[in-house]
């Protein structure tokens, strides 16, 4: 099912659900990336003075709560009738759209720091609700064969708007830019979650149908009881280091500016397109990639990259220690990145039907996501302060990166016949 | 997973080995001003791409110093000698060099009194050709160096044809009916061997396993031309007199699709963006068959 095929087939609804929700994962993950982990890190150093350790422990608060508050979202979303329904998900989507454009509007005028764990606290609570709800549409937006090219769409989005437009990593300019986004898409969701609409009862049905409703590692036995073909556990376990390899890795350089101010950071609009256009590459290829293949090729990929990409840092920083970088290096980091967010935005549907997508989206990325986040900037903190120098960090990450990479080959290589689980993680 | 892909993804554990050694033996300037101050030594080969680099006296390169562009301002001792292929080497009364001093098309500025103690040898300014085949005239040149490049091209895959044409027609087949997966899988592999190659280059030990993976890149890109020439010469082939020869349609074919490649890569811009879209697709195609070995068959649902 393509897009060319919708529009021939003037399936218009369909066409407006895919849209909305590639518009609405892109801008929701975008403000993850840049407002969320990068904005308040500035709100709480440069406006509230905190010390970098008291930043880590409310970015651990907001971690842990987050966690919580979507685990227990999934769970009751999955019992729930209201939790299966488009009606139900758009409506707990509209509280966390409601409460994040609140918060992202007040959130510069935060001036203690009692406010600003009130604040994340808050925030906890609108991403815990936000991920199972916005996550568990994909069932009835994305027929099951476009979620790759889905994935890629929000992914190439993201990231090239983190990387193009939002680029002035303060706080007051990361809420200006975002409410510009989020207002109009608040207006909107009020309207889809609220105002009964003719096309939406369309939509509302779709999950019904075998393209849509089931995952692609999702089978049906002759008794119509959903089997998963995949371990989840493996699946959170390898998505675990994927997180973690990468935060562990970031976390360090953002705070090296020869690296940031020559890429991430540039003055040159030139190096931030050629950045985002590599994203969009990467997300690209993740997106047909990840349809054509076994996700254990994108997994190894990911790695890989990763292995290599922290290699030529490391490189780099015994051949030629404060240079500018060559862009070989932020090219390869961002191709990574899209690989794995692509499979991230499109895993969780795929290992899951209707019935048990909130519940798996909130398990699969409270424990892979939030968990390695966690615990790799606590760990990037730690070393930080006890004087590690940066090569042998990024040796490490690479050690990671590597023992991830060979894992999987033996993972691969001694794949068990396992017959396939009833469906639950 | 078969063997072929085993070995390329072999080479990540063994690339990434190579960062536990934190020796380091070259120091890389490519840009900035750099000072080595009074009491300082620099134990490494110092090479300089760009920049600039003041060597105070008092200070000492212990290695060889080679010079591509920038310059090396030096009051100090250096151990080694000094090769400069670009750029520009000035040194001062109280600079000493215990090795040869040698210029290329680089700018010597030697004071006096500063010392020398090996040879000095200035070469007259290199003319490199802008061909490899200089005749005198551009548009000759232009044709042979085309020839060059062509003759060899169309002759592998004159070979490719004549003895597998069973994988050169996979190869053709995947490219049209796969050109998506193909063109991911090609652009991101190329992308990937390009960056690996030059680190494998640089960690010296790896050079003979960068220049094996030079020479497959070059063969995966001269098959995906062949499979691109075999798909032209199918097109032609009802125009020619040559419907049952494989090899030769195979032939005549590259040799028209280089035709058009090169044609196409006058427009600017979109001509290079589509022979490198054109050549991922190619090269993915080549891949994701095994060179040939294998059909690829797409995952159904």
């Amino acid at each position: 099912m393509t897009v060319l095929g919708l529009i021939r087939g003037h399936r218009w609804p369909t066409l407006f659900g895919c849209g909305l929700f590639i518009g609405m994962m892109s801008v929701g993950y975008a403000y993850n990336v840049t407002f969320i982990q990068l904005g308040l890190i500035d709100l709480g150093e440069r406006l509230l003075g905190m010390e970098q350790q008291t930043i880590a422990g409310q970015m651990a608060l907001l971690a842990i709560c987050t966690c919580g508050v979507a685990l227990m979202t999934g769970s009751l979303m999955m019992r729930s009738h209201w939790g299966k329904t488009l009606a139900g998900k758009l409506r707990l989507a509209w509280v966390s759209v409601t409460l994040q454009t609140l918060l992202t509007w007040v959130a510069p005028s935060v001036t203690t720091q009692s406010a600003f764990t009130v604040w994340i606290v808050a925030a906890s609570l609108a991403l815990g609700i936000g991920v199972p709800a916005t996550f568990s549409l994909t069932v009835d937006f994305i027929p099951r064969r476009a979620r790759g090219y889905a994935a890629a769409a929000i992914t190439a989005g993201a990231y090239f708007l983190a990387a193009v437009v939002l680029t002035e990593w303060r706080i007051e300019t990361f809420a200006a830019q975002m409410l510009i986004l989020m207002i109009p898409g608040w207006a909107l969701i009020s309207l889809l979650a609220f105002v009964p609409l003719p096309f939406m009862r369309h939509l509302a049905d779709q999950h019904w149908q075998p393209a849509f409703g089931d995952g692609r590692f999702v089978r049906r036995d002759t008794a119509g009881r959903a089997q998963v073909l995949r371990k989840p556990l493996a699946l959170i376990l390898i998505m675990f280091g994927v997180f973690f390899v990468d935060s562990l890795g970031f976390l360090r350089l953002l705070e090296t500016p020869v690296y940031m101010n020559t890429a991430w950071q540039a003055p040159d609009p030139d190096i931030r397109l050629f950045i985002g256009a590599m994203h969009v590459l990467g997300a690209l290829a993740a997106g047909i990639l990840y349809t054509a293949f076994d996700e254990h090729q994108l997994f190894l990929w990911i790695f890989g990259i990763f292995a290599l990409v922290h290699l030529m840092y490391s490189l780099h920083l015994r051949t030629a220690p404060g240079e500018s970088a060559p862009l070989a290096m932020p090219m390869l980091y961002a191709i990574a990145v899209s690989l794995y967010t692509v499979v991230n935005f499109a895993l969780w549907a795929d290992i899951s039907t209707a019935d048990t997508i909130s519940r798996n989206t909130a398990v699969g990325v409270a424990f892979s996501g939030w968990t390695a986040t966690f615990l790799s900037t606590a760990l990037a903190i730690q070393w930080q302060r006890a004087g590690m120098p940066l090569e042998t960090h990024l040796n490490i990450v690479d050690s990671f990166a590597l023992l991830f990479f060979l894992a999987l080959l033996v993972g691969i290589f001694w794949k068990p016949r396992v017959p396939p689980s009833e469906g639950k993680l | 997973m078969k063997l072929p892909t085993w070995i390329v993804w072999l080479l990540f554990p063994l690339l990434a080995a190579c960062a536990s050694d934190s020796s380091g033996g070259v120091w890389l300037v490519t840009a900035g001003e750099h000072e080595i101050t009074s009491g300082m030594t620099q134990q490494s080969t110092v090479v300089l791409f760009d920049g600039v680099v003041h060597l105070e006296e008092g200070a000492t390169i212990a290695d060889s110093v080679f010079i591509l562009r920038g310059s090396l301002e030096s009051a100090g001792h250096i151990i080694g000698s000094v090769e400069v292929l670009g750029g520009t080497l000035k040194l001062l009364p109280t600079a000493v060099v215990d090795g040869d001093v040698s210029s290329g098309v680089g700018a010597l500025e030697i004071d006096p009194q500063a010392q020398v103690r090996g040879e000095i040898r200035r070469t007259t300014t290199l003319t490199v050709p802008n061909r490899v085949l200089g005749t005198g005239s551009e548009t000759t040149d232009s044709i042979l160096w085309f020839l060059v490049q062509t003759i060899p091209l169309i002759i592998f895959s004159y070979l490719l044809a004549r003895t597998m044409p069973r994988r050169l027609e996979r190869v053709c087949d995947a490219i049209l009916q796969q050109p998506m997966v193909c063109g991911a899988f090609g652009v991101l592999a190329a992308l990937v061997a390009l960056v690996a190659i030059v680190v494998m280059a640089f960690t010296v030990i790896l050079i003979p396993v960068a220049l094996l993976v030079l020479v497959f890149g070059v063969i995966a890109a001269g098959y995906a031309w062949s499979a691109y020439g075999t798909l032209l010469g199918k097109l032609l082939a009802p125009y020619l007199p040559l419907k049952s020869r494989y090899p030769l349609i195979t032939l005549l074919g590259t040799f028209a699709f280089v035709l058009v490649m090169t044609a196409i890569q006058i427009v600017p811009v979109i001509g290079s963006a589509l022979v490198i879209a054109m050549a991922g697709t190619g090269i993915g195609a080549v891949l994701i068959t095994r060179l040939g070995t294998q059909r690829y068959v797409a995952r159904s649902d």
